[in-house]
């Protein structure tokens, strides 16, 4: 518990670090083009307003987590620890996964996506292609055939299509 | 990975092959569907005409010509992507004053004035300036006098720098005074001039007029009368300007010429059916076609006139 | 009554042709889908298929889209049961109580009462709009700006009250959904904010990427971590135990459960009150419904410290007030022709497409097609309530997949969802950034909920503040001169009033019995 409190206290300390810094650089973060006399009516009123809010209860909690004020985490945390390599690298695929869909298409993007993200979280057998053929094929059916959802044409398909 | 690689790369390859047959067999423009896209959400007038343009240009060009609506950003999110697409004329877009005009003046956007070729200009929206009923004035003139008599008027419109809200300033200018503040509205509608919320109001569709007893117009925003609302005058007759908010057909700046003129000759083939003729009466608004040249004009006039507006405004 | 068989008995002539039924059919098994599918709402359903209805009858075209939006409205409770991400993002309340039903067996027992809630609060908005929509239409029309304004603090407030006793971090948590709500072209004269010049930001932060990122994405990573650390085992076991109280676990419809909802007949009138009364206000009425229906039960209730741990009731005040909101939010669109939000316009787009303008003339001059809405939207209803109930077995057999095959998809899903609202890959990436930044919030006891409902409320506030102050001339009087406004606040006052009262109280009683356990509000 002792480090989850002082995490917490980095996360929210650095939010509220951040929000100060949006607040007293809010010349340069909003375009002010108009020269409003009423307070009200300024663009950064209500931001400042929020950022205040952040700021001020950030640092709230961060005393909070200094004193040690025992808070509760919801169920499935409480059940479960922090698996941070396993849990960052499927993040991290995530981010290859939007990024190459632009490449290869959605359904080949997905079906990659699926099956490397099954083999990081342990299911290595050939129930793993099969999921993941299936997984992706009905998502393709729902979302690109039922719904009509429009996605760029293959990057590289076309690039070669091009070469040819 | 279990999946032998090569195994991806004949998945690619056989995508690619695909393609590279069509491409091969490149010969005349279109071969592929062509993709509109509208920065507005669907189901206004502007949206519904030109899904109805499209049936018939589909079955003109021989592909499907698909509107796909990219909203956001006042309209700024879908113009960047119609001007960022690839000029190949599979990529079209629609374009209001607001991203084709005041978001560019204003330097809210990474294109300029000429990075969108306009096909044409072909509708008018119906827009109305609206009171409540029982004011005690019933044209922009006895407006102009009632606010120099000391009393205080509200505009609302969508935001401030908006271009309903730059015409009615506009108007109010030419007429002699000004408003005493401007609120922003979304939606706008008859019901803020209920709650007080506004005196006058840039009514999107004149529609709303005919199921509100409790609100008139005082001025159309368009050249030509409003079918369904006969009697209110327009601005063009009022101020002898033109001034309306149109909505157009554009490409990319750099579409070969000959893919350029297919695409038009579609487009205006398809605003002559009757069809869509009759959806403007119906709806009030007014359908035409500006060719390219004229709307590019419009579009510069636009920028100096409304550049005017806004320094007036924020300053 | 005469009216309302009148009514019915029209309707249904007009309501009896092939194709209306299969619309109707259609879009409530569509809704139902989308709903159920985290980040996909009733409003990407509703733009995709919104051109095609434009070429069928208005009543046929508006079945289908109606279909889709109750639909949606019940199904987004399913997921927020069983994984703990709302389908839809006003069905986050139903997680508070849902998921930790399901965690404790009940998986069947939560949807079926989840359901049922959901069917009563539909059926009654129904009703109350065939009866009511002038009265309720009227009402409407007395809220501007700064009804408004005040409406959605009493909104942040309710947020803050349910907030289980974490204030200080729900006031955080509110900060920062405020404040990404003002990110994109914004203020009054709609100039950008904080978008660091880039056009990607222009549009502001979306709301579904942030949902997908913060629940799917984050439930996600959870999932699959606890599956690993092998919690899953006495998990998985907790979940296959019976529970005596629902008797025969696979009969086909959970009779117990829609009784269960029947021994609160207060909560559920109650709910479904709130839901068809603040319903009409567009924007804030389905968020503030559900939360002062939660936040009532929860005070009338005996038992208020077992809200948010699985209370059957809790889940019953959120789910009858979400949905009793389906029918209300139709009154200021068919009643006074003016949408209130981005799916009501484009229902509205309906009727224009066909030269009928909604508004007070409708129901005068096309009847058959307002009470046609009516009488499609009862059978919508029944009909979304009966496929619910006969897939409840197959849905919670969802509660059974591994983890990580579960994980797996959602995450999948979280791409697909966030892509297809704008099209865009900028989207995906918010909810991977929010994805991050929900997962350490979960991890480090932070409550999420507050920031989804302030990037809600967020826009509202803002804009209805500066119209109100401009209205004033900046004066503060304008929200205790008007009556409407004034009401909102003296009940806020009263609120805090009771608040502070009973919080010193408690200090006192504390202060005696050095109990030391501080019961949350």
């Amino acid at each position: 518990m002792v480090q989850i409190h002082s995490l917490r206290a980095v996360f929210t300390g650095f939010i509220s670090l951040v929000a100060c810094l949006l607040m007293f650089n809010s010349d340069k973060v909003v375009s002010l083009q108009s020269t409003e006399t009423d307070l009200y009516r300024s663009p950064v009123f209500f931001p400042t307003l929020a950022l205040a809010i952040i700021a001020v209860t950030g640092i709230a909690l961060v005393i909070q987590a200094f004193k040690k004020v025992p808070f509760m985490l919801d169920m499935d945390c409480e059940d479960s620890s922090p698996k941070l390599f396993i849990s960052a690298s499927l993040l991290f695929l995530f981010l290859f996964y939007s990024l190459s869909s632009n490449w290869i298409g959605y359904l080949f993007s997905t079906l990659l996506f699926l099956m490397t993200a099954f083999f990081l979280s342990g299911i290595r057998s050939k129930v793993n292609i099969v999921l993941s053929a299936l997984i992706s094929l009905s998502l393709y059916a729902i979302f690109v055939w039922l719904l009509d959802i429009w996605f760029p044409k293959p990057w590289l398909a076309s690039l070669l299509a091009n070469s040819n | 990975m279990k999946l032998p690689k090569f195994g991806v790369k004949a998945a690619v390859m056989t995508v690619a092959t695909c393609f590279g047959f069509s491409a091969a067999a490149m010969a005349e423009f279109p071969e592929r569907p062509i993709q509109i896209i509208n920065p507005w959400a669907p189901g206004d007038s502007a949206d519904i005409v030109m899904r109805k343009a499209a049936e018939y240009m589909s079955e003109d060009l021989g592909v499907p010509v698909k509107v796909i609506n990219r909203t956001g950003g006042g309209g700024i999110i879908g113009a960047t992507a119609i001007a960022t697409a690839r000029p190949d004329g599979y990529t079209l877009g629609l374009l209001t004053p607001g991203p084709a005009v005041t978001q560019v003046v204003m330097g809210n956007t990474t294109y300029g004035l000429d990075d969108l070729k306009p096909v044409g200009i072909f509708w008018d929206s119906p827009f109305v300036l609206a009171v409540r009923s029982d004011e005690p004035f019933s044209s922009m003139k006895e407006l102009g006098d009632y606010v120099n008599a000391g009393n205080t008027v509200t505009l609302g419109s969508y935001a401030q720098l908006a271009v309903p809200s730059l015409l009615a300033n506009i108007a109010a200018e030419k007429t002699g005074f000004g408003y005493t503040r401007i609120i922003g509205l979304d939606p706008v509608s008859t019901l803020s001039l209920g709650t007080g919320d506004a005196d006058i109001v840039t009514l999107p569709d004149a529609r709303a007029l005919l199921q509100d007893e409790s609100a008139r117009g005082l001025l159309t925003l368009t050249n030509e009368r409003i079918s369904t609302l006969p009697d209110i005058p327009t601005f063009k007759e009022v101020y002898g300007e033109e001034a309306s908010l149109w909505t157009g057909l554009f490409t990319p700046r750099d579409v070969p010429q000959e893919v350029f003129d297919v695409v038009s000759k579609a487009f205006q083939k398809a605003l002559e059916q009757d069809e869509i003729q009759e959806y403007a009466k119906s709806t009030g608004a007014y359908a035409y076609f500006l060719d390219s040249e004229g709307s590019s004009k419009r579009i510069h006039n636009e920028a100096e006139r409304f550049k005017g507006m806004i320094d007036k405004l924020t300053n | 009554m005469d009216i309302l068989l009148n009514n019915l008995m029209s309707g249904i002539s007009e309501i009896a042709h092939l194709n209306v039924i299969l619309c109707l059919l259609a879009g409530s098994t569509l809704g139902v889908v989308i709903g159920a599918i985290p980040g996909l709402g009733p409003a990407v359903a509703i733009a995709v298929l919104l051109p095609a209805t434009f070429s069928m009858t208005p009543l046929a075209g508006l079945s289908l889209l109606l279909g889709i939006y109750c639909g949606a409205w019940y199904s987004g409770s399913i997921p927020a049961i069983l994984i703990n991400t709302p389908g839809t993002p006003v069905a986050v309340l139903s997680t508070y109580d849902g998921y930790p039903m399901a965690r404790q067996g009940l998986a069947k027992r939560a949807l079926g009462i989840a359901f049922t809630s959901s069917f009563i609060g539909g059926m009654l908005s129904v009703l109350v709009l065939i009866l009511l929509a002038g009265v309720l239409a009227g009402f409407a029309k007395n809220f501007g700006a700064a009804e408004f304004t005040m409406l959605t603090l009493f909104g942040i407030m309710l947020v803050i009250i349910s907030s289980r006793g974490k204030v200080l971090a729900t006031s955080f948590m509110l900060g920062i959904g405020l404040f990404l709500s003002t990110v994109g072209l914004g203020g009054a004269t709609g100039m950008p904010r904080y978008t660091f010049g880039t056009t990607a930001l222009l549009n502001g932060i979306p709301l579904v990427p942030v949902v997908l990122g913060i629940f799917a994405i984050a439930q996600a990573l959870i999932l699959i971590e606890s599956s690993l650390t092998g919690a899953a085992t006495q998990d998985t076991a907790a979940r296959k135990k019976d529970d005596p109280s629902i008797g025969n676990q696979d009969a086909g419809v959970n009779w117990q459960s829609i009784k269960a909802v029947f021994e609160y007949p207060r909560t559920l009138l109650r709910s479904a009150g709130f839901g068809v009364g603040i319903g009409v206000l567009p924007g804030v009425g389905e968020f503030l419904a559900q939360f002062m229906s939660y936040v009532t039960a929860k005070r009338a209730s005996r038992s208020p410290e077992t809200f948010g741990k699985g209370n059957p009731e809790g889940l019953i005040a959120s789910e009858t007030a979400n949905n009793a909101v389906t029918g209300a939010a139709l009154v200021p669109l068919l009643a006074l022709g003016i949408p209130g939000e981005a799916l009501t316009a484009m229902m509205m787009s309906v009727f224009m497409v066909h030269n009928v303008f909604p508004g007070p003339r409708l129901f005068e001059q096309s009847p058959e097609l307002v009470n046609g809405i009516y009488v499609s939207m009862l059978l919508m209803n029944i009909f979304i309530f009966v496929l619910l109930l006969s897939l409840t077995r197959w849905c919670s057999l969802v509660t059974r997949i591994n983890p990580k095959v579960l994980g797996v998809t959602i995450l999948a899903l979280a791409f697909v969802g966030a892509y297809s609202v704008n099209l865009s890959l900028v989207d995906v990436w918010l909810a991977l950034g929010f994805g991050v930044f929900g997962y350490l919030a979960r991890r480090l006891g932070l409550p999420v909920f507050p920031l989804i409902l302030a990037m809600v409320l967020g826009p509202i506030i803002e804009t209805r503040l500066r119209q109100s102050l401009t209205i004033s001339d900046g004066s503060l009087w304008i929200f205790v001169e008007r009556p409407i406004s004034l009401a909102v606040v003296s009940i806020m006052a009263l609120i805090l009033i009771f608040i502070a009262s009973s919080a010193i109280r408690r200090k006192c009683a504390r202060k005696k019995d050095e109990a030391g356990i501080m019961k949350p509000l």
